[in-house]
């Protein structure tokens, strides 16, 4: 899995704000059709770190590469899914797949083809011409993906995608997202704080050290594929829940430290 | 149909009262007239069309003016709600200023551009500037951070993430400023009329006052009243046809 060169490649980089450091020194890789997991205790810089690498936020210093290439401002190749809410009430489900296509001036038959076929992989047929006060939070997540997906990103970023649904939905989801990426050969970089979610889903886990976050160690989870949810009640996945948490621990402790002052 | 029915029995519970302190001659009678008296009056007022030129000329200040109010008022709630550092310099001052009575300015204005319409359109535009403002900016600031890290992260251009993101999203609070801003404007060039005009509703309502017409008085205000409720009826629904665009237009 791991030869040529990585579709990501972060080296040495840093964000520092005014009064603190929330990222310092960062740097792991993503091989092709990797689902690599970024976990760490709550205010390490997770997300900032995802916000970095999509160019949304400036850089104080270091590089991203996308396949060997330099990147400054984010990358018509990196697609990112927010923890948050992100579709547009003022669009249907399929308007919302269309954004981005719609934004790179693709002509409206061939976008409306390409949200279809999205529609048809993220299972929403016979929603897509809802708006989204009628869907529920799954559904709104999935039409998120979606629009992420369509514009056939070389990886996929996702900043605690599943965070505000319920458990149960998150599973689900998350074996969804499994299928999904087996289909298309998505590569896909996973912000959580949820230990058995990063288990689940990755075949590594990036552990981060409390603020100011650095990469801690990588575990590799070597449970087979493909990988549904009934992979949660193995031996195997208790064991690595563990040492995961096992690497966790110290660093949750100190940030809820932290927290505390 | 309920409420319209409590409505409907309410003004008409308000006219028999009026019409009971009216005929027990408990007010002076040129104070205040009977119904049937202010109701004859409005007529000959309408049926006469001496109302009609009167009524243009206090659309035509209040429109002029609210037009004036729209622009500046979208343009800098539009920079201020952008511009965070902009925003806390000159939003306090602005809300200041929106909460003084904007009469004072007139004599001003009287002195500027005289005593026909141009000073009630300046009066209408610096009113209902105002509400503009305040709801624009608050409007444009407000624009979900979500929304425009997606736009940004898909290459959206400024005009895109304008014309995809801002103007959906501000569609329905900076209809609601100008809702008001209509309601303010037309206040505002009314009160202009009431103090130095020659012509428009206001101006009705104070010669009939002057020359003690008293029941044509009275229907210059009930017209007045009138006219200004069709312009809220008209305003409300367009704010209803604005939140079907920005929410389920396609049904």
């Amino acid at each position: 899995m791991k030869n040529g060169t990585p579709i990501l490649e972060v080296r040495n980089l840093s964000k520092e704000y005014s009064d603190f450091t929330a990222i310092d020194n960062v740097g792991f890789e993503v091989y092709r059709h990797e689902f690599v997991s970024i976990i760490g205790p709550s205010g390490c810089g997770k997300s900032t770190l995802l916000e970095l690498i999509a160019g949304l936020v400036p850089r104080s210093s270091g590089e991203v590469f996308i396949q060997g290439v330099a990147v400054n401002n984010g990358h018509s190749s990196i697609g990112i899914i927010f923890q948050q809410e992100s579709i547009f009430p003022w669009r249907t489900a399929l308007e919302n797949m269309e954004f981005g296509l719609q934004m790179q001036g693709v002509p409206q038959d061939e976008r409306r083809r390409k949200a279809l076929e999205m529609v048809e992989l993220m299972g929403l047929g016979g929603f897509e011409n809802r708006y989204p006060d009628q869907l529920s939070g799954g559904m709104k997540q999935r039409v998120a993906i979606a629009r992420a997906l369509v514009m056939e990103p070389e990886i996929l970023l996702m900043d605690e995608p599943f965070g505000a649904l319920d458990e149960q939905t998150r599973i689900i989801l998350g074996e969804e997202l499994l299928r999904i990426r087996q289909e298309i050969g998505q590569t896909i970089l996973f912000v959580t704080h949820n230990i058995n979610e990063a288990v689940q889903l990755s075949d590594r886990v990036v552990i981060m050290t409390a603020r100011p976050g650095k990469v801690k160690t990588v575990i590799d989870i070597d449970l087979e594929r493909p990988r549904t949810s009934a992979v949660i009640p193995t031996e195997k996945f208790g064991r690595l829940v563990g040492e995961v948490w096992m690497q966790l621990r110290e660093e949750a402790l100190k940030s809820f430290k932290q927290a505390a002052r | 149909m309920k409420p319209l029915l409590i409505q409907t029995v309410t003004v008409l519970v308000f006219a028999a009262v009026w019409e009971a302190v009216a005929e027990s001659g408990l007010l002076f009678a040129g104070i205040l007239p009977g119904i049937g008296e202010i109701l004859r009056a409005a007529w000959v007022l309408a049926s006469s069309g001496v109302i009609f030129p009167h009524l243009l000329v206090t659309v035509h200040e209040a429109s002029v003016g609210f037009v004036f109010a729209a622009l500046f008022g979208i343009a800098l709630g539009l920079l201020l709600g952008t511009q965070p550092f902009l925003r806390r310099v000159f939003e306090p001052p602005l809300l200041y200023f929106a909460a003084t009575p904007k009469i004072i300015l007139y004599p001003i204005f009287l002195m500027l551009l005289g005593a026909k319409l141009e000073s009630k359109m300046a009066m209408a535009a610096v009113s209902g500037f105002f509400p503009l403002v305040v709801n624009t900016t608050i409007a444009a600031a407000g624009v979900n951070r979500v929304f425009l890290k997606v736009a940004r992260s898909v290459g959206a251009s400024r005009l895109q993430t304008f014309a995809q993101i801002y103007l959906p999203s501000m569609l329905l609070p900076v209809a609601g400023g100008a809702r008001l801003g209509i309601g303010v404007s037309l206040v505002a060039a009314i009160l202009g009329e009431l103090k130095v005009s020659n012509a428009g509703l206001g101006f009705v309502i104070m010669e009939s006052f002057n020359h003690f017409r008293i029941p044509e008085m009275y229907a210059g205000i009930l017209l007045t009243f009138l006219f200004a409720a069709a312009v809220n009826v008209a305003m409300t629904l367009l704010l209803m046809r604005c939140r079907g665009f920005a929410h389920e237009s396609a049904r």
